[in-house]
């Protein structure tokens, strides 16, 4: 065979195209169409991702920074400001001072409760609800 | 005694007709003995009759107003005469309004004492913490605020009763329902009485053995 007959074979001759040959025709056209999308949709989808990818690890690095510098400011003043105010009494060890002192603040708080005036025995007596 | 001194000195006849009166009256004062014995066991037995009614229990989480009523009336027994229904159907409402006074002061009341109850937790907590730096046994003093917590936590269970007993008393019909009002009413003073004694109950175990024992621990410091 010539080369030049290469390109002359998928060109039927008007003789030859009658009603049985008409769909060999046209299913090669159909056939190279959907390839052609194929490619395009892959490639879209790729550069989409790739966009999305580049956006979220631009987000997170943003997000990251935004955080360290929270974290960095908050830390700074607490060490110097809050430290004195923060020690609670009862991280100091016990001394007998200190328990006595505990042991008064709890008698007075005893004391302060008073039974008779906060639920007096004839709070529903019937004298006092007139019945 | 002064009979049998007496009847040394009668003649045979009269002797007889004073031994008959003396036995009538022994069996007299015996009788009298017998009916006081009598009376004070049917006392007792009516003081107890009063006091065996079913202690109130406490009423179940979410329940109506309706379920409440019920059980308190079950467990009450309330029984009221004619001149009784008709007092507190013409008072009751008068005993309403007194009884909203009762309970909008009850509410300031049982928060304060919440407050004073975990000021003391509070100070038993800084107290054995500061113990146990200091390397000391704290076990007896933990056992008593353990028992302390519990205390509190009877109390915070009681005067929550107790409120809702108040609440009732307004709530309920007075008027058309006596006995419901009168049962919720018996039961609310129950309550007051539980309060009142667990208060009691804590305040001894504050003063008997809290405090006591926090001033042993400040002594081996």
């Amino acid at each position: 065979m010539q080369p030049s007959d290469y390109n002359q074979q998928p060109q039927p001759s008007p003789q030859q195209s009658t009603v049985q040959d008409r769909p060999q025709v046209v299913p090669p056209m159909q056939a190279t169409q959907p390839p052609m999308m194929q490619e395009n949709t892959p490639n879209k989808g790729l550069n989409k991702k790739v966009v999305y990818i580049a956006l979220a690890v631009v987000g997170l690095l943003l997000l990251i920074a935004v955080l360290t510098i929270v974290l960095l400011s908050g830390d700074e003043p607490e060490p110097t400001v809050q430290q004195p105010a923060a020690v609670p009494s009862g991280t100091v060890p016990a001394s007998g001072s200190s328990i006595e002192q505990i042991n008064n603040a709890i008698s007075q708080d005893v004391s302060a409760i008073d039974d008779a005036d906060d639920f007096p025995e004839d709070q529903l007596s019937d004298d006092v609800l007139d019945l | 005694m002064v009979w049998a001194s007496r009847l040394a000195f009668c003649s045979r006849n009269a002797c007889f007709g004073v031994t008959v009166m003396v036995k009538s009256i022994n069996k007299m004062i015996a009788n009298k003995k017998v009916l006081l014995i009598a009376a004070i066991v049917l006392l007792g037995l009516t003081g107890g009759v009063a006091y065996a009614q079913t202690a109130p229990q406490p009423t179940p989480a979410g329940s109506t107003f309706e379920q409440r009523l019920a059980q308190r009336k079950s467990e009450r027994t309330i029984t009221l005469d004619d001149k009784d229904i008709r007092r507190i159907e013409s008072r009751c409402k008068g005993s309403q309004s007194t009884l909203i006074t009762i309970q909008q002061e009850l509410a300031k009341t049982i928060e304060e004492r919440k407050t004073q109850h975990l000021k003391i937790d509070g100070k038993l907590w800084i107290a054995i913490g500061q113990l146990k730096i200091a390397n000391q046994d704290t076990f007896e003093l933990e056992g008593l605020k353990a028992s302390y917590n519990k205390q509190v936590a009877t109390f915070d269970d009681l005067t929550k009763e107790y409120t809702q007993a108040i609440d009732d008393t307004i709530v309920v019909n007075c008027v058309t329902d006596p006995q419901g009002f009168k049962a919720v009413v018996e039961t609310a003073r129950i309550y007051l009485q539980e309060v009142r004694k667990q208060s009691g109950v804590i305040r001894a175990h504050l003063l008997d053995s809290v405090k006591p024992a926090l001033s042993k621990s400040g002594e081996k410091l």
